[in-house]
């Protein structure tokens, strides 16, 4: 012991520091299958987390094959391409030959232009080129005004059988690469760019399409069914207000005595989507909050009382004695528990993109069920239980707390065509007070809080 | 390891769960024993700490109203000597939680108030005042109990 030790704690330390008391017989079987359930529970979770992974991998490769598979299709229509393929496939080419250019590499497009967009298109345009068998190329250079091939000038034997003639492939060169010939000096025309940097160029918007393995679709089944069970944190505003001046001081004591602890909210909801993007929604929320309700009293005082019932000169009497006074701290800390059942009616607007998507909701939220348990401050500055068929309970809140404005935005995710996952923000208003009219101060609440759950389309 | 637990717990068999849970988490973490101190005192303090959180936890889910009496009477310290070890520790689960509480983690388990402040979440000021009040309130048990054992 460090600090004002005295002599009982050294008699206590002394007897009971190394004392040994033997535990029950069950403890040590009961250590032991926990231990043994404990081991159970971590290979269940390496099992449960490798066919997580697996099951990731396995998702990616799909994917990419899905990739190749789009790439591929691309190639077959490459083959036979319509006037609109062959402009988009021309302006893909100049991308990548502009972008060669920038670099001051340029290699030969020894295959057709329709391939090479293909490849770009795929997102393999660096790696193909690069295998080709092209032949070194000097860089291009722009302040010499020229434009010239490798100073070996060997041809190359092409895969195809065909060999490859190095000024031959810088003709093509000079026709392929737009731009080219204005770097020639033997050109006519003067050195004007006739495009923008490929940089400047805004880009196509390409809209995501939705991806039926996960997107669910809606044109086909514009009207259905949704199923939301959800759960999350809330967060409860309360307020205490009073018109009489004379219960201010009464209503700054409650303020000080009950302090907000955890809330939280859950509930299933059921909604019919219509018209592909109008939502009405119903169900059953459950609210919970708690308040700390704390209270001491330094000065109380305890008087024992002895009461004696006994007979004199043949009558009852019952005789009454003070034996006693003790003086210490009366401390009272209980958690307010208030809880609210409600059948929300909301509507709402969903929007999609790919797999997200948003909806804003609104409307209004009656009260079924108001449960309260706990202890408030009374007027007179005691303890007050108002927990309903407690003894002594007082009648402080209403039976029913009546409607609540409600509205909220749910982000949702298609993790399968017909199963969600959403985080949807809240905000209720509870319109009335939640105390009896006839209270010194009213207590009223506004929520807040997150819906976090899983929603299940039914067509 | 149990006497400690008792000391902490209201009842046996939350001795018994604090005890269990104690030895699941020696168990799970006996690799994290650097062997700096003794084996004891690791599996000790691991216990108190089980028993304290228990304690904590308990106080959040109960509510309670309690009346904290202060008395203020002479104490013969000898006496505790003429008590046997199960009656110092009937005395001390008499005690108020938060009194017994301090107490133990001071007296016996030689924890310094600055400690004990931080392992409960308390002032130091209360640490001090709640052993004050657990010795007055011991002494006064104690000297209940050697009047009748004379």
């Amino acid at each position: 012991m460090k600090q004002e030790k005295n002599h009982i704690d050294e008699q206590f330390h002394l007897r009971l520091y190394g004392a040994e008391v033997a535990p029950p017989a069950f403890v040590w079987p009961e250590i032991e299958r926990e231990l043994r359930k404990r081991r159970r529970r971590v290979v269940f979770f390496w099992l449960f987390g490798l066919a997580l992974s697996g099951a990731g991998a396995w998702a990616m490769l799909a994917g990419r094959g899905h990739t190749g598979q789009a790439a591929g299709s691309r190639i077959t229509n490459a083959g036979q391409p319509t006037e609109n393929t062959l402009k988009k496939d021309s302006d893909e080419q100049h991308v990548a030959t502009g972008e060669e250019t920038r670099r001051g590499t340029a290699e030969l497009p020894d295959k057709p232009a329709a391939q090479t967009s293909v490849a770009h298109a795929s997102g393999y345009h660096t790696k193909n080129i690069r295998r080709q068998p092209a032949p070194v190329v000097q860089p291009l250079s722009v302040s010499g005004h020229t434009a010239s091939v490798s100073a070996g000038q060997q041809k190359t034997a092409l895969p195809d059988g065909s060999v490859k003639d190095p000024e031959q492939a810088a003709d093509r060169t000079k026709s392929a690469i737009p731009g080219f010939s204005l770097l020639d000096p033997t050109a006519a025309e003067p050195l004007v760019s006739h495009r923008s940097p490929e940089w400047l160029q805004p880009k196509r918007f390409v809209r995501k399409k939705k991806d039926s393995r996960f997107c669910y679709d809606f044109t086909q089944h514009p009207t259905v069914w949704l199923v939301d069970a959800y759960a999350g944190p809330s967060f409860a505003r309360r307020e205490i207000e009073s018109n009489i001046p004379a219960y201010d001081a009464y209503r700054r004591q409650r303020l000080d005595t009950e302090q907000k602890d955890f809330a939280f909210n859950a509930g299933v909801r059921g909604s019919l989507l219509f018209g592909r993007h109008f939502l009405l929604r119903s169900g059953l929320h459950y609210e919970q909050m708690t308040e700390v309700f704390e209270y001491a009293d330094p000065n109380y005082v305890k008087y024992l009382v002895e009461i004696t019932h006994t007979t004199i000169d043949g009558k009852p009497v019952t005789l009454i004695d003070t034996v006693g006074v003790e003086y210490g701290e009366n401390y009272v800390k209980t958690y307010n528990r208030y809880r609210m059942l409600d059948i929300p009616v909301e509507g709402g607007l969903e929007l999609r993109r790919g797999r997200f998507g948003l909806s804003l909701n609104g409307g209004i939220s009656l009260n079924v069920f108001f449960w309260k348990r706990g202890t408030i401050l009374s007027p007179d500055g005691k303890p007050l239980p108002f927990t309903p068929g407690e003894k002594g309970a007082a009648d402080v809140f209403r039976a029913r707390t009546g409607l609540s404005l409600t509205g909220s935005a749910q982000v949702f995710f298609h993790i399968k065509p017909r199963l969600r996952v959403f985080a949807e923000p809240y905000f209720r208003q509870v319109l009335k007070p939640v105390t009896l009219d006839d209270q010194p101060v009213e207590q009223r609440y506004r929520m807040g809080g997150i819906k976090i759950g899983l929603t299940r389309i039914l067509d | 390891m149990y006497a400690v637990c008792l000391r902490y717990a209201r009842t046996p068999a939350d001795a018994a769960d604090i005890l269990q849970e104690g030895f699941l988490k020696v168990f799970s973490k006996l690799e994290q024993f650097q062997f700096q101190g003794s084996f004891e005192g690791w599996i000790r303090r691991i216990m108190v700490n089980t028993a304290l959180r228990t304690y904590q936890k308990q106080r959040f889910d109960h509510e309670y109203s309690g009346y904290e009496q202060l008395p203020d009477s002479p104490v013969d310290p000898d006496a505790i000597s003429t008590l046997s070890e199960a009656e110092l520790m009937r005395v001390i689960n008499q005690l108020p939680e938060g009194y017994r509480v301090v107490f133990n983690l001071v007296a016996i388990e030689g924890y310094s108030h600055a400690e004990v402040a931080e392992t409960l979440g308390i002032q130091e000021s209360t640490s001090r005042s709640q052993l004050t009040k657990a010795r007055r309130w011991l002494c006064e048990q104690i000297e209940i109990l050697h009047k009748i054992n004379a």
